[in-house]
């Protein structure tokens, strides 16, 4: 015989164990973080509020203002680079052809590796005497490229390697969305006489809209986080030329104990990615997914 | 399809299908490079360091395999790993399906606010919770211990979010079905729409393994001691345990191989639940 | 004595430390006498219990902790025979981000008992309001009284002194005969004069690192220092490196870089571990090198290219030196026992046992002949008089963020060095004003 249990306790009994670890791990401390950001928390010093000195002091702060810039730069070069190179991976798999799979796989793998890894081997890449493009351009006669110690290839070069490693994720997602496009689309334009290029202008690309916007987002907001490869390979430099928001997140917090000032740049890294969720809402209205 | 003969169009046809291959095969080239010079240079000995050799020279060896792995650290960290990861796994599976059930096909007071509570921290880079969480974690005596490390990180929006959205598409007459021949509520959950997830699970859970094994950030941040260190911290303070950048490789190649075999097993499953289930992956 | 471990790390080490083994190998059978020296009391202490936690860092060289456990476990079965009521967990800690770590600690109340610290963490965790516990009662008579110096604050001892290194310029004989040089530098004019020579047989008479990350004690500071400048002034309430010296200073490493007689690449980042042109033996003279990178460089380049210079002299001769001892935490509950157990791992006994494990110095003048004997290590006692400390202020690590991208901005040519040094010293002295 089965039990009669209130429905209202079965489903608590299926949603709160999610629910409560959200409310404990997640809501909590992100309502607390933003509060930090409007009180002195330092490293062996008793806590006080102090409204909004933390933010005055991050606006008269040259190193936020310069990683801020730094961050935004970077997000300039990655983002069109990762969603073109996404897109055309996309639509270059977009076939049933023999091995298309095998093609799939291997743009896939390096979205399995982790960045701490990848760093390593591209550490080597990018070695200004003997690294693997250094030699290569050495073999065919050009000088070598100062890669990741000269300011003004640093960010692409790291943009290159978060490129190269992340790219598989964008392409599967354009993939779905190129696989949602009635064929008959693609073949009235060809009746009509359109060749690819035009097709795909015409035809593939708009109806691609919003998951590309889609895609844009995700990577800005992933953009705007960027730290990991900058700690492990340049240390910020050369001098703070790849120096990130989120970086100087870490240093004020965990290097210099300062755990209110941290907080504030938290905050802001909060109203950025709000900020460009809600474009896109507002672009494309609710969630249509 | 149109007035040229066969011929002709078959030939346009097959030039364009070399094309594309090329290119793919070019581009696959390119992004497959890194990983053979890492394996490449894990199988060389320490003096092998130009270009030319790494590629070219007939020296080989497994030292830098076998050195990494008699490194006792290293294999704890190995092992730290993995227990994060799966654990994880199971656990967020276990729990977005769950609730995700409950938010999908369930009425209860609340439903809509926790729903929306729960997306809305979609917004809230982890950067914003990162110091209250550790303390949070500190004040709970879970400092440099796998609860520490694990519990926290079960809390997955898109999870909750993905599985909601799925089961959404499980028709009610299959659950009702259920209920009339007398099955328990749990019993409806682990037989109907547990196996009916499979695919989207299978998905999620390479996603959420990847992203433990390769987390960086926050077990850097709850390890106090070595022993505690997952394989992404401890291979970032490797400075000097290892005597060569092939060694180096080696290490590198060692941490990715679990990655490689998850993903080989599940592929399809990728492609297949990105294309059924939606966008948000 | 901060093991220099971010430079030396950075040019790779090496497993076997032939030299450090020895040492240590001759030290370990005297840890079996100890016992009979602690013959009194020879009986067991049950006064005291509990678990002490201690954190170490490796000071075996190749930063392999597994020669610093083997030494650790014996320390502890010895001490536990004597005290079988505490436990003793000594954590091994790598050197990255061990300030962080520390300092992440304190805050969240997570302190070990008992830590391994340098003589610049003292002003930051001692003190009246700090963290340590005052130890002058664990001394005894045979301590020299500059390390004792190094390890108080205002006249108080925070950590017991275990051991001091001395930095130096050492030497690739190798590369001296390649570059067809006979004459070792002493002074910096006289190194600028070899570099051509060095430069022609597509060697490097000198290296720079530079990196973010590294610590200007080791890079910045002992230039600064020859060139007869101060990091801060005397009291530690301003900037003093925007000076005359410091430009000198400053100038010299600019000049290295333009003329090619630094490799570039590896001043900005350091290389992969086991690479690098100190490492491939391209280097001449490696400025600001200790006991323990020493030992390493006679692996890699061979025992017999290694030689020890005098610290090279611009207006002064000196180098970087540090001493570190062993600071309990008053946040400990188990001070008793952690006392005693300190007191016990800087017996001489033990505490040779633990400096030979990266050829260091003993803060005990009984102790001061262990290495006459130890090829390479036995020229650098020597240069102790020379050695200058580094910066006693709790801002040091903020200091050390505002140099380390100021010098690079001068040697990349980004910025004069004039402009370098200015910008440097405004943010120094804004971060020691917030305190």
């Amino acid at each position: 015989m089965v039990r009669r249990i209130s429905p209202h306790l079965v489903a608590y009994g299926f949603v709160l164990p999610m629910f409560i670890l959200f409310v404990l791990f997640r809501i909590w401390p992100a309502i607390n973080g933003m509060l930090l950001s409007f009180q002195d928390y330092r490293f062996g010093r008793p806590t006080n509020w102090i409204g909004f000195e933390n933010y005055d002091r991050l606006i008269h702060d040259d190193l936020f203002w310069h990683s801020l810039q730094v961050t935004a730069k970077y997000t300039l070069i990655y983002v069109p680079l990762t969603t073109v190179f996404a897109l055309c991976l996309a639509l270059l798999i977009n076939r049933t052809i023999r091995g298309i799979s095998f093609f799939r796989a291997v743009y896939f793998l390096p979205y399995i590796t982790s960045l701490v890894m990848v760093s390593v081997v591209w550490l080597w890449v990018y070695r200004g005497d003997g690294g693997l493009l250094n030699s290569v351009l050495e073999a065919i006669g050009i000088s070598p490229v100062k890669w990741l110690t000269r300011q003004n290839s640093v960010l692409p070069s790291i943009a290159v390697m978060a490129v190269w490693k992340s790219v598989g994720y964008s392409m599967m997602i354009l993939l779905a969305g190129l696989k949602a496009i009635p064929p008959e689309l693609g073949e009235a334009s060809a009746v009509d006489g359109a060749n690819a290029w035009q097709t795909f202008w015409r035809v593939t690309l708009p109806s691609l809209k919003p998951i590309l916007f889609f895609v844009v987002v995700i990577e800005t907001i992933g953009s705007f986080q960027v730290f990991d490869a900058m700690y492990v390979m340049t240390g910020g430099g050369p001098v703070r030329a790849s120096y990130t928001l989120v970086y100087q997140l870490y240093d004020e917090s965990f290097k210099f104990q300062d755990f209110g000032y941290g907080a504030s740049i938290g905050m802001v890294l909060f109203l950025i990615t709000f900020g460009v969720t809600m474009i896109q809402r507002f672009m494309f209205g609710d969630d249509n997914t | 399809m149109n007035a040229s003969g066969r011929e002709t169009f078959l030939s346009r046809k097959r030039v364009r299908t070399l094309a594309i291959y090329a290119a793919m095969l070019v581009l696959a080239v390119l992004m497959a490079t890194p990983f053979v010079a890492m394996i490449l240079m894990s199988v060389r000995p320490p003096s092998v360091v130009t270009l030319k050799d790494i590629f070219f020279s007939g020296d080989f060896t497994l030292d830098n395999y076998a050195d990494n792995l008699r490194n006792d650290t290293m294999v704890r960290w190995f092992l730290n790993s993995l227990i994060y990861s799966v654990v994880s796994v199971i656990a967020v599976l276990l729990l977005c399906t769950m609730a995700g059930y409950a938010f999908a096909k369930k009425r209860f007071f609340g439903r809509d606010k926790m729903f929306w509570s729960i997306i809305a921290m979609l917004v809230v880079p982890g950067q914003v919770s990162l110091i209250p969480l550790f303390i949070l974690i500190v004040k709970l005596d879970w400092a440099n211990t796998y609860q520490g490390l694990i519990v926290p990180t079960i809390a997955n929006a898109q999870g909750v979010f993905l599985m909601r959205q799925y089961i959404r598409g499980i028709p009610d007459d299959l659950i009702e079905a259920a209920k009339l021949d007398g099955a328990s509520e749990w019993r409806v959950f682990l037989q109907i729409i547990l196996p009916l997830t499979i695919p989207v699970q299978a998905t999620l859970g390479i996603f959420i393994f990847l992203w433990h094994w390769n987390d960086f950030l926050w077990p850097l941040i709850v390890s106090q001691s070595e022993e505690m260190m997952t394989l992404t911290v401890g291979l970032s303070t490797l400075q000097s345990l290892v005597p060569s950048t092939n060694s180096m490789m080696a290490a590198a190649a060692i941490s990715f191989f679990p990655s490689m075999i998850i993903f080989i097993l599940f592929q399809r499953f990728i492609v297949q639940s990105i294309a059924t289930s939606g966008i948000k992956g | 004595m901060s093991f220099s471990p971010e430079r030396i790390l950075s040019k790779g080490m090496s497993r076997r430390r032939l030299v450090a083994a020895t040492a240590a190998g001759s030290a370990l059978p005297l840890l079996g006498k100890a016992s009979s020296v602690f013959a009194a009391p020879a009986l067991q202490d049950s006064s005291v219990s509990g678990k002490v936690t201690m954190w170490a860092f490796p000071l075996a060289g190749g930063g392999n902790t597994t020669t610093d456990e083997d030494v650790y476990k014996e320390l502890v079965s010895q001490f536990q025979a004597q005290y079988p009521d505490v436990e003793v967990d000594v954590q091994i800690l790598p050197w990255k981000a061990r300030f962080e770590r520390l300092a992440t600690a304190a805050s969240s109340g997570t302190l070990p008992d008992v830590c391994y610290l340098n003589d610049d963490y003292i002003p930051t965790y001692g003190g009246e309001d700090g963290y340590l516990e005052p130890v002058d009662d664990l001394v005894d008579d045979d301590y020299l009284e500059n390390a004792l110096d190094n390890m108080s604050t205002n006249g108080t001892l925070y950590a017991v002194p275990i051991l001091g290194s001395v930095t130096t310029a050492v030497a690739n004989v190798k590369a001296f005969e390649q570059a067809g040089v006979s004459e070792y530098p002493t002074t910096w004019d006289e190194l600028l004069a070899l570099g051509p020579a060095f430069r022609d047989a597509g060697l490097f008479v000198t290296s720079y690192g530079g990196a973010i990350e590294n610590s200007p004690n080791l890079s910045y500071y002992p230039l600064l220092w020859q060139a007869g400048g101060e990091v801060l002034t005397e009291d530690l309430s301003k900037a003093a490196f925007n000076s005359a010296e410091g430009l000198d200073a400053l100038n010299f490493i600019v000049n290295l870089f333009n003329e090619g007689f630094v490799n570039e690449d590896e001043g900005v980042i350091n290389p992969a571990p086991g690479s690098g042109v100190i490492n491939e033996g391209k280097v001449g003279v490696v400025m600001c090198t200790d006991n323990g990178a020493a030992q390493i460089y006679a692996e890699t380049w061979g025992e017999d290219a290694v030689k020890v210079l005098a610290p090279l002299s611009r207006v002064k001769q000196v180098s970087y030196g540090t001493g570190a001892g062993y600071g309990i935490f008053n946040t400990s509950k188990n001070i008793d026992a952690t006392r005693e157990w300190v007191k016990f791992i800087t017996q001489p006994e033990a505490m040779q046992s633990i400096i030979t494990l990266g050829g260091y110095i003993a803060p005990r003048p009984s102790l001061q002949d262990i290495y006459a004997d130890t090829p390479i290590l036995k020229d650098f006692p020597q240069y102790l008089s020379m050695m200058h400390s580094g910066v006693k202020s709790p801002v040091a690590p903020a200091i050390l963020r505002a140099v380390q991208p100021a010098v690079q901005a001068a040697f990349l040519g980004q910025q004069s060095p004039e402009d370098a040094l200015a910008t440097a010293e405004e943010e120094v002295n804004r971060l020691i004003e917030r305190g």
